[in-house]
């Protein structure tokens, strides 16, 4: 009976190693990691996992999902967009200006905003053929600047419950609406950039842009695609951002496009591009909110909160990278 | 996947989970979930969201929220937001869902405090908000728990401090500027008080300004531009206290050396005082502001109701310059403690002989907002409309006479 035991442990022990040595360990670890952060938080509070921080939880993160698919699409390629904070915030602000006069139909106007300027780093980055972090740092500074002067520097705080219902009022339940649009663009996305053509050239440029366009695939094409794309996203994060706070303000984006980028990474694709992918993005974004919030909660001091993101952050990304699929480290 | 990289995980995990454990709540650890009743725990803390402490302005404010909250009986909780708006939205209702009631809040600017005091009045949490806040949202539009707004004079402080700097050069020169961040609420009013200013002055010259974004860095840029541009001037009026030091360092460079002014009050600055390399500064307090507006949100929370034109206050500040700054210093830094009797602010505590200890007077929004353009289809609540003039004198009246102990008057 013993025995049988022991036997079958090993068995168990056997496969976990089995399973692990395919190498798809690499695809789990960062949910171990989040839930062992979601573990310890409860441990430390266990308001941490109420319904009502659950529901805290879900809408903080939706607008850095947003950013953060929205940063994957160029990551994957092997560039970089550094305008997806500007680009959200100036979409935000253009929307706030429009809404006292056609109220929520200025999400629209938000998105269109948002596809101009993702369209815009695509073809220039194209054109010009100049590298995609010159070009978006260049374009951020336009879209910092014209926030700046059509706000005049100022937030622009808006009446409209109809707006302000886009992300606060709730379809299910206690769950904001920001989390249901949220979540259905990133599983239109993921599923765009996991079972499409357009996806798999996305990947196929990251690993190696010169064999991708000897294959015959436009790649400038698909990097005009993936920059609009990317626009779009940001177009309707500002919308979101905006609904949820009902104003807008040119110093919304301060730490999205760094946080966006960290999720990126701690979801496992690499600023080097080629490996990774849109649906792994949101598992850094929980990451990252999971942190934020937990450490709130759990009563963490402020100067201890930074170094434990560090810590967290760099570790997540130490652990869960699949670096046997990058070739070079710059 | 190697075996390699399972042990350095779980190495990791062995590093991580104390460090999460134990670098906030050790002594929460351990108990029942049913033990740890969460909404009545986080009821007895005060939560003090502000920027950051990366700030002699923001290490004072977290000072005195500290201390009052202390005297009041409740557990300080700040958190801090780095600039970021969203943030702190999403920390207060974090906190909000752990079942914070009692909230004493600076936004970096007035984006988010609309979204705030709804997200307060609707899980009734009381707040007092300082400083920023967006034109013309008047606590009474959102709801009994958006207690009370407090501003300090921005605009009285933008004047007074440009006719002191103009009386210096003899009411005549050349006078540069430098702002903070454009847009920004102190910012403006700041500014408008500085030109109703130069308006009495007509032998002062305004050669230019130039925002230098509340910080010395970005300030010291623009004072070196300056310096090329004008390199005849006879004064420079900082914005703040960081802006005058970042104009300070650059003069000194350039062996220039005029009178400088500053806002804020900061320790640092009160040393350059005291050198003689800046001429003066308007210390706005932050110490006794953030636990004074501790106390009204506790008040406010313990029974207190304000009436409407108490629900926005303005508070004065005190001119600092070589006569007086060694007082100053050895009031709000020779001791381990504010000079202030927090409990003595209270209005539930103490009904009858409450003390505000500084000079405090309502604000009609009417006036104050006069220059902003009201948002689309804006209405002031009711409130403002037949009475608010008698309450408003009535409430003026009341705290010049509970303004007692004058710790913050240089002759006391």
């Amino acid at each position: 009976m013993k025995s049988n035991k022991k036997m079958y442990i090993k068995e168990i022990i056997g496969n976990i190693l089995i399973f692990l040595r395919r190498r798809r360990a690499v695809d789990i670890l960062p949910y171990i990691m989040l839930v062992i952060l979601i573990l310890s938080f409860y441990t430390v509070t266990p308001i941490f996992l109420s319904y009502d921080n659950i529901l805290v939880l879900l809408a903080q993160g939706m607008v850095l999902l947003l950013v953060g698919t929205a940063s994957t699409f160029p990551i994957l390629m092997g560039s970089i967009d550094l305008s997806v904070a500007a680009n959200t915030t100036l979409a935000g602000i253009v929307a706030a200006l429009f809404i006292p006069y056609i109220g929520v139909y200025a999400a629209f106007v938000a998105i269109v905003v948002g596809i101009g300027f993702g369209l815009l780093n695509g073809v220039v980055s194209v054109y010009f053929k100049l590298p995609s972090f010159i070009i978006t740092l260049g374009t951020m500074s336009i879209m910092d600047g014209t926030g700046l002067l059509l706000s005049g520097g100022s937030p622009i705080w808006f009446q409209n419950d109809s707006f302000a219902w886009i992300s606060k009022g709730s379809i299910f339940g206690g769950l904001q609406n920001i989390v249901i649009w949220s979540v259905l663009a990133y599983i239109f996305f993921s599923f765009i950039g996991s079972y499409t053509r357009f996806g798999r050239y996305l990947v196929a440029i990251g690993g190696g842009e010169k064999i991708t366009k000897l294959t015959g695939i436009n790649v400038e094409k698909y990097r005009i695609i993936a920059f609009t794309c990317a626009g779009l996203l940001c177009g309707i994060a500002g919308v979101l951002q905006i609904s949820r706070v009902e104003s807008a303000s040119p110093h919304f984006g301060a730490n999205l496009l760094m946080d966006a980028i960290a999720a990126v990474v701690i979801g496992g694709t690499p600023v080097s591009g080629g490996v990774g992918g849109i649906h792994k993005t949101f598992i850094g974004v929980f990451v990252i909110t999971v942190l934020s919030n937990g450490l709130d909660i759990s009563l963490v001091h402020p100067y201890y909160q930074l170094i434990i993101k560090g810590v967290v952050v760099l570790l997540s990304v130490v652990l869960t990278l699949d670096r046997s699929k990058i070739s070079l480290v710059k | 996947m190697n075996i390699k990289r399972i042990f350095l995980f779980a190495g990791v995990l062995c590093i991580i989970t104390p460090l999460v454990l134990f670098a906030g709540g050790t002594k929460k650890t351990g108990k029942k979930a049913e033990e740890v009743t969460g909404k009545g725990e986080y009821a007895n803390k005060i939560l003090h969201p502000y920027t950051t402490l990366e700030n002699e302005y923001f290490k004072m404010w977290g000072q005195g929220a500290k201390e009052a909250t202390e005297a009041l009986g409740y557990e300080d909780l700040p958190v801090l937001n780095e600039g970021d708006t969203d943030k702190q939205v999403s920390q207060i209702e974090t906190m909000v869902s752990a079942g914070v009631k009692i909230i004493d809040n600076v936004s970096p600017d007035s984006s988010n405090i609309a979204s705030i005091a709804k997200l307060c009045q609707k899980n009734q949490v009381y707040l007092v908000n300082n400083h920023e806040d967006p034109d013309w949202l008047t606590p009474p539009a959102i709801g009994d728990y958006f207690a009370v707004q407090t501003f300090a004079d921005n605009y009285g402080y933008g004047y007074q401090m440009a006719k002191l700097l103009f009386d210096k050069i003899g009411g005549k020169g050349k006078v540069l500027h430098i702002s903070g961040w454009p847009g920004n609420l102190p910012d403006k009013f700041r500014t408008m008080g500085l030109k109703k200013a130069l308006k009495e002055y007509p032998g002062i010259e305004l050669l230019a300004s130039q925002p230098g974004k509340w910080n010395r860095v970005d300030a010291r840029k623009v004072m070196e531009d300056f310096i090329v541009a004008y390199p005849e001037f006879d004064a420079v009026f900082g914005q703040n206290d960081d802006v005058a030091i970042g104009a300070m360092t650059a003069c000194e460079e350039a062996g220039i050396h005029v009178p400088i002014t500053g806002i804020d009050g900061n320790k640092e600055t009160m040393e350059y005082i005291k050198e003689g390399r800046i001429y003066a500064v308007m210390s706005q307090h932050p110490g006794w502001h953030s636990g004074w507006s501790t106390v009204m949100a506790y008040d406010a929370a313990h029974g207190w109701k304000p009436s409407i034109a108490e629900r926005i206050l303005q508070f004065d500040g005190t001119i600092i310059t070589k006569d007086n700054v060694d007082w100053y210093y050895n009031l709000m830094w020779g001791k381990d403690k504010l000079p202030f009797d927090w409990k003595k602010m209270s209005r539930v505590l103490h009904p009858d002989d409450w003390d505000v200890q500084n000079r405090v007077k309502p604000l009609d929004p009417r006036d104050f907002f006069a220059d902003m353009p009201k948002p689309e289809g804006f209405t002031l609540p009711k409130g403002y409309g037949e009475g608010y003039k008698e309450d408003y004198d009535r409430v003026k009246k009341m705290y010049e006479e509970h303004y007692k102990s004058k710790a913050l008057q240089p002759s006391s």
